[in-house]
């Protein structure tokens, strides 16, 4: 069975790129066999993983140098789901390769005017690796949403401006997803304290491996 | 309310016009040059000649680059910028 694959993309930092890759890939991992790719050269995701007092559900694993879709998909042929947690940057070689080897990207975007003036480009470079990978989807998703903020209600109608397609599913700004981190677990092993933030994490999983 | 989400979306269509014309120039003097052979009555070269324009546009920026490069070694702080900026491989 091929690996699913789906690439956590933006130009920008701390737009939640690790959270919404680690969260999902614990969800995942209930599904399937679950690798991590780190491609952050911060290791973010990696230091996540190692720092829990209970293993994390999913494989993280860390990649740098030179790569391309078809050496990663031959040597992870093994998992059935792969999260590639892309370094803030659509320039990198990391970043143009993991849209060239994912069947999904999600690109997450915070309510704030700054994070969309970043990620303007990313419809573009999604267009660019479709020239190689035609049926890549892309997602933008809302993270940190905060449902009594204007600004957050007012993000829907300013995504309309990406000509991208927005999930329904979206995250609010929860402390567990901060928790969740500093103790190197995922929301789904935080019982009921990260239980309403692993509802979230489901409803993406269901929309994007529905979509 | 609407006010913001006007005020939102207004700001999202101006960064991105902002980020196609700053993608512009690179573009602009090939079709300028597009045009400009057409009024000559050139039939088939017109499609050559934008790109011969186009490696002229090239051209000033290579200028500058060996003016700055003649500069260097007359220059005193000739190493302050790699002080402020050290040459280092960018991790992909």
């Amino acid at each position: 069975m091929a690996t699913h694959v789906m690439a956590i993309i933006n130009q920008k930092g701390g737009a939640g790129k690790t959270t919404l890759a680690m969260n999902l890939a614990a969800g995942l991992s209930c599904r399937g066999e679950t690798i991590v790719i780190d491609l952050d050269p911060q290791g973010s995701s990696l230091q996540w993983a190692s720092s829990g007092s209970k293993p994390f559900p999913a494989t993280v694993k860390q990649i740098g140098g030179k790569w391309d879709a078809r050496t990663l998909h031959q040597n992870y042929r093994a998992y059935q789901h792969m999260v590639l947690d892309c370094p803030p940057s659509v320039d990198s070689h990391a970043s143009v390769q993991a849209l060239r080897a994912c069947d999904v990207a999600l690109i997450p975007v915070l309510p704030s005017p700054i994070d969309l003036w970043a990620s303007l480009r990313l419809p573009q470079e999604v267009e660019e690796a479709r020239k190689v990978n035609a049926n890549l989807k892309a997602f933008l998703v809302l993270n940190q949403i905060e449902p009594k903020s204007a600004i957050s209600a007012a993000m829907h109608e300013a995504l309309a401006e990406f000509g991208m397609p927005v999930l329904q599913a979206t995250l609010r700004r929860r402390a567990a997803y901060r928790a969740a981190a500093l103790e190197g677990v995922s929301v789904f092993q935080m019982g009921s304290r990260g239980a309403p933030a692993a509802d979230e994490i489901e409803a993406i999983i269901n929309e994007v491996i529905g979509s | 309310m609407t006010n913001l989400k006007d005020k939102l979306s207004a700001s999202v269509r101006m960064a991105k016009a902002g980020q196609q014309s700053a993608e512009q120039p690179v573009s602009a003097p090939a079709a300028a040059a597009k045009t400009a052979p057409v009024k000559t009555g050139a039939t088939k070269p017109a499609a050559t000649k934008p790109v011969k324009t186009q490696s002229v546009t090239t051209k000033p920026t290579s200028v500058k680059q060996s003016a700055a490069a003649k500069s260097k070694p007359t220059s005193v702080n000739q190493d302050s910028g790699n002080e402020l900026f050290p040459s280092r491989v960018w991790p992909d």
